[in-house]
């Protein structure tokens, strides 16, 4: 997008509830003015994103009208991305050690915290400053964030290739894109609804999927009076021993990242580097068993922590490395009715290759995996 | 004589008002050098946009070469 198509104002949006309210009253800056510099001198481009008053993000230019949201907002793991990048709570400390924990902060912060949301205006007004910024719809209000400007300029490794079927060609067989956004034509919000990504302000979860609001098939689909037998035979509601998850089932291949590695260049810019993504297909043991996610069985996907992921900035500074699998729990948006592994009993069954085996995990990974890695495969359907 | 009087006092009245009209006109940001703009006025021109921008251009913040894969 060129420069001025980024911040072209649409001539309809003075006429707006929110075009009524004078430009410098959120930005700042002066007007009317001679010139360029004049005009933008003390502009913040992006209001929202800065506290009114310092050192409360929950109090910005949209607090006025919208103060409930914007309180909660602030705490939010889709503005905060705790789990990603917080040094207190991101994720991947689990496998560090106490005293690592202030050579890892510098880390988090230069890479891990980059595609933060950060303000209202990301997903209402603009595109992310983090896949290049600019007006979605010529600074007109959008009531819901859209799914390609928005959602998937941030959410594009994983969740724009499923959903969209943009797997690398040579995966085969071709990937259909994910039902519910086609043909269902589905927008993300369908599901991901709004008190999940604005969180209510009651408790800020760990993670994602400890997140209550976050959804659910079932929220949706009814299997418990659907009658298919597969549903029965391993559905929370039916009476198996054996339970899976649903997209063990429905999911078709999804990405899967190695060998991330950060650092900064001789101009001391962040980067990061992967080794290489996989489209594959995993089924492995639930690594995070809870009352809301009983499944025995879940697909797993590849998350591209390394040993030395961060040897940028000091040796070994994930001595607890086994202390979590790199094969992590996912939900992965590549769903369609029919899958090659549900195409019958003896799919699943006797396709040893859809199961994550100790073959399938790197030597120096696979103590970290030892709870996900299935050691007992299904029995075969020819017995 | 009082006609000369009268003439130099409209004199002084009209110079006082050019510069107060001059002093107002500076304050609000009006004043002669060229045309002034409201925010709304370059925003919504796309031509005079890319006139500015071309002439002036942004520099879009620097990222590091290195960088490879998907993150």
């Amino acid at each position: 997008m060129e420069a001025q198509d980024k911040v072209l104002v649409a001539k309809g949006f003075t006429g707006t509830s929110h075009g009524d309210v004078k430009c410098t009253e959120c930005h700042g800056g002066t007007e009317p003015a001679g010139n360029r510099a004049d005009a933008h001198r003390h502009v913040t481009p992006h209001p929202s994103a800065v506290p009114v008053t310092a050192g409360d993000p929950g109090r910005n230019v949209c607090s006025s009208c919208h103060s409930g949201i914007t309180k909660a907002f602030a705490a939010s793991l889709h503005r905060t991305t705790a789990a990603v990048s917080d040094p207190r709570t991101a994720v991947v400390l689990a496998r560090a050690k106490a005293e690592d924990l202030t050579a890892l902060k510098p880390a988090l912060e230069n890479h891990c915290s980059a595609c933060h949301i950060t303000g209202c205006g990301d997903c209402h007004i603009s595109r992310p400053e983090w896949s290049g910024g600019g007006f979605v719809d010529g600074h007109n209000l959008q009531r819901t964030p859209n799914s390609i400007t928005n959602c998937t300029a941030c959410h594009g490794s994983r969740i724009e290739k499923e959903m969209m079927a943009e797997a690398p060609e040579t995966v085969e067989p071709r990937p259909k894109p994910d039902v519910h956004w086609s043909p269902k034509g589905m927008q993300c919000v369908a599901c991901h609804k709004e008190s999940a990504l604005h969180g209510t302000g009651a408790t800020v979860p760990a993670n994602r999927y400890a997140d209550p609001l976050e959804p659910t098939c079932q929220g949706c689909h009814d299997v418990a009076k659907d009658g298919v037998a597969a549903h029965r035979q391993h559905g929370q509601s039916g009476s198996s021993r054996v339970l899976l998850q649903c997209q063990v089932c429905h999911a078709q291949p999804y990405n899967n990242c190695y060998g991330c590695h950060v650092g900064k260049d001789d101009k001391g810019l962040a980067y990061f580097k992967t080794d290489k993504s996989v489209f594959d297909f995993k089924i492995g043991r639930n690594p995070v068993k809870t009352k809301e996610r009983p499944y025995d069985y879940v697909v797993v996907r590849h998350v591209p922590v390394a040993r030395d992921t961060f040897a940028y900035y000091g040796q070994d500074l994930l001595k607890n490395f086994d202390a979590a699998p790199t094969f992590k729990y996912a939900t992965p948006h590549s769903i369609a009715l029919k899958t090659a592994q549900n195409a019958s009993c003896a799919a699943c069954h006797d396709n040893p290759g859809l199961f994550l085996q100790e073959k399938d995990v790197a030597p120096d990974e696979r103590a970290a995996n030892k709870d996900v890695i299935v050691r007992r495969l299904p029995f075969s359907m020819g017995r | 004589m009082q006609n000369d009087r009268a003439q130099r006092r409209l004199g002084f009245a009209l110079l006082f008002l050019v510069i107060a009209v001059t002093a107002a006109a500076m304050v609000t940001g009006t004043a002669g050098c060229g045309r002034s703009y409201t925010c709304i006025d370059c925003h919504t021109d796309r031509e005079r946009l890319l006139a500015d921008l071309k002439a002036d251009p942004i520099k879009a913040p620097p990222k590091s070469t290195e960088q490879s894969g998907e993150g």
